[in-house]
């Protein structure tokens, strides 16, 4: 027990020096980490902030979010109005369900729609008015047939039939 | 200026306490029965007030036996390593000494390394002798660091200081307490070795007659002590002899300080097996306290340079992650930095590549009005034609035209791959006996063509 007694407190030395080295170790090693992961994390993030104000310099080509039928109405009846539409010359406006391109991340909706007796200044400037970069709305399929009719000073009308093609940025959920 | 030790030595009438020191005076222990509890806590007690009084360390103590009480033994052979263990050595003394193998403790007298020995001499003591002494002492806290036979502590400086020649007969005469000096008879060898030790009265006779047994190879004698010992012992022998004037009380004093200074071994040292079992380690104890001291130096200086490290990584971690928010608050500005800097990039990213990245996995389709556009750039007026019908399908053209010549629809065609245009070769009809109703069919191909990025929507209008 002497014995015991006497080679206590050295013994508690090398346990407490022991310990506390072990703790010192363990911060030492956790700041390495730390560190180490801060730098690949701010590696990261500066790549992928190059990357995005590459990106912003990048025309869209899709939106983020599917147009509201409403908003739909509203775009072809702003479009009409812009290009001198008679409302009588839009025969039918026909927005499409959104399906998926394949198996990418992106989505299409189309939306169909019909004029009838309309020059060809007018068929521009309608299309020109629906169309929308900025929310990925662009008229990708556009057929004119010569209509029976003529215009005024005998101008060329015609009756056209165009999809109005909204991409949509949907990625498929992994989880 | 080194720790005083007390040495503690066993007279033939009690034990004396004295330190190795010569300036303190030595204390005599007035006991008898050394076996005894009794007489074991007489002696603590009386070492820890000596020590007490006598500003003496009782970590530093050396225990030196009688003569009288030890046992004496040359073992020939020069199969050493055989019987090196202290186990094998006590059953072998067995054999040459009266005792029991289990009640004694032994040691033996290695001779220097690479010198040749014949025989080695062993000593041996009953433990009984002095277990309780030796446990009640540290109880005490007394750190008896050897247990020596006291007259080989004096042997032991004689060989050190080579007073006595190599292969030498030597006769010590040693008081012990008030009774009669006693003669003790020291052979040695070439090694200055002991390799006989008897003792014996203070009687011409019987010392003659040692001499006669133990000198049989003729040694020359040596006779050992202060002056008045010598003189005293010179005039008991007829034989030739020299005489060396030194105390052994003195020359054993200053063995025990310098064993007990430390970094030197006794000849002999009984402190093992059961005369140590408190205290294995007690011969290496000022190593290991040396080495703990090292190794607590070691942990310290290890932890101070590992939180001085996980300091300086911590400081880059948290310079990381400054710099990480500036280029959050550069791409954002104007936004509340998020806890999760890179969750909030990747997905910012992620949507920024897909609504604004060409090089996705679906082919972006070209408006139609810009194919239009570079249709209606591709007519000519060099002649007539009419335009009948037009079908734009993603990025795929198929035109019906009515005109005059059939080379004349070539033309279109040749102006329309002109515009970016990848045109088959038209299809041609005759109708109404004199018009020619051309097909032209082609896909515009964007990647071939950076026109469409420059076109203006409104040139239609």
């Amino acid at each position: 027990m002497n014995i015991l007694r006497n080679q206590l407190p050295m013994a508690a030395m090398l346990v407490t020096g022991m310990v506390l080295t072990i703790i010192s170790w363990s911060f030492y090693r956790n700041a390495h980490a730390s560190a180490n992961s801060a730098a690949d994390v701010y590696a990261e993030s500066l790549r992928l902030s190059t990357d995005l104000e590459r990106f912003r310099n990048s025309p869209r080509i899709a939106s983020l979010e599917v147009e509201p039928p409403d908003r739909i109405a509203a775009r072809v009846s702003a479009a009409a109005k812009e290009a001198n539409l008679s409302p009588l010359a839009i025969l039918s406006v026909d927005p499409q369900l959104p399906v998926r391109v394949n198996r990418t991340a992106y989505q299409i909706r189309a939306t169909q729609v019909v004029l009838q007796n309309t020059t060809l200044a007018q068929i521009a400037g309608f299309v020109a008015g629906l169309e929308d970069a900025s929310s990925g709305m662009i008229v990708r399929d556009l057929s004119m047939n010569r209509s029976t009719v003529a215009g005024e000073n005998d101008s060329e009308l015609w009756n056209v039939r165009l999809t109005l093609t909204q991409m949509i940025f949907s990625p498929i959920s992994t989880q | 200026m080194g720790k005083r030790g007390i040495l503690l030595c066993e007279q033939a009438d009690g034990w004396e306490l004295s330190s190795t020191s010569s300036t303190i005076p030595s204390a005599m222990i007035d006991c008898t029965q050394v076996e005894s509890d009794r007489t074991a806590r007489t002696i603590a007690e009386a070492t820890l007030a000596f020590a007490k009084n006598n500003s003496l360390h009782t970590s530093q103590m050396l225990l030196a036996v009688a003569s009288e009480s030890v046992l004496f033994a040359t073992i020939p052979g020069t199969n050493f390593d055989a019987i090196k263990t202290n186990q094998a050595l006590r059953f072998e003394l067995e054999s040459l000494l009266p005792c029991d193998a289990e009640g004694i403790v032994a040691d033996f007298i290695e001779a220097p390394r690479g010198s040749k020995q014949n025989s080695f001499a062993a000593v041996a003591l009953e433990t009984a002798h002095l277990e309780s002494i030796v446990k009640t002492l540290e109880e005490a806290q007394c750190k008896i660091q050897f247990i020596v036979p006291r007259s080989m502590l004096a042997f032991e400086q004689a060989s050190i200081e080579k007073l006595l020649p190599a292969s030498s007969l030597s006769l010590w005469v040693m008081r012990t307490g008030s009774d009669a000096p006693q003669v003790e008879i020291l052979a040695t060898d070439s090694n200055r070795l002991p390799i006989a030790w008897q003792i014996c009265d203070l009687d011409p006779v019987s010392i003659e007659q040692n001499i006669r047994i133990l000198n049989s190879d003729s040694l020359p004698i040596f006779v050992v002590g202060s002056s008045q010992e010598t003189e005293l012992l010179s005039g008991s022998i007829r034989l030739e002899h020299q005489t060396i004037n030194q105390d052994s009380s003195a020359l054993a004093k200053k063995r025990a300080a310098k064993l007990l200074t430390g970094g030197e071994e006794p000849w002999i040292d009984l402190r093992r097996d059961v005369l140590a079992s408190q205290d294995p380690w007690r011969r290496h104890r000022s190593s290991i306290g040396r080495l703990t001291v090292a190794v607590c130096i070691f942990f310290a200086v290890a932890c101070g340079t590992f939180l001085w490290r996980a300091n300086h990584y911590q400081s880059l971690a948290n310079q990381y992650k400054d710099k990480q928010e500036n280029i959050f608050r550069e791409t954002f500005p104007g936004q509340r930095v998020p806890a999760a800097i890179l969750a909030r990039l990747k997905s910012e990213y992620a949507k920024a590549k897909g609504v604004r990245s060409t090089d996705t996995a679906t082919d972006s389709p070209e408006s139609a009005l810009l194919i239009l556009r570079m249709i209606i750039e591709s007519f000519t007026k060099d002649f007539p034609f009419e335009v009948l019908d037009i079908r734009i399908e993603n990025n795929r053209l198929a035109m019906d035209i009515e005109l005059s010549t059939q080379q004349d629809a070539g033309k279109i065609a040749a102006a329309l791959a002109g515009q970016g245009f990848r045109v088959e070769p038209p299809a041609t009809t005759l109708v109404d006996g004199d018009r020619i109703r051309a097909t032209l069919i082609g896909a515009y191909d964007a990647n071939s063509n950076n026109l469409s990025n420059n076109s203006d929507n409104r040139a239609l209008r």
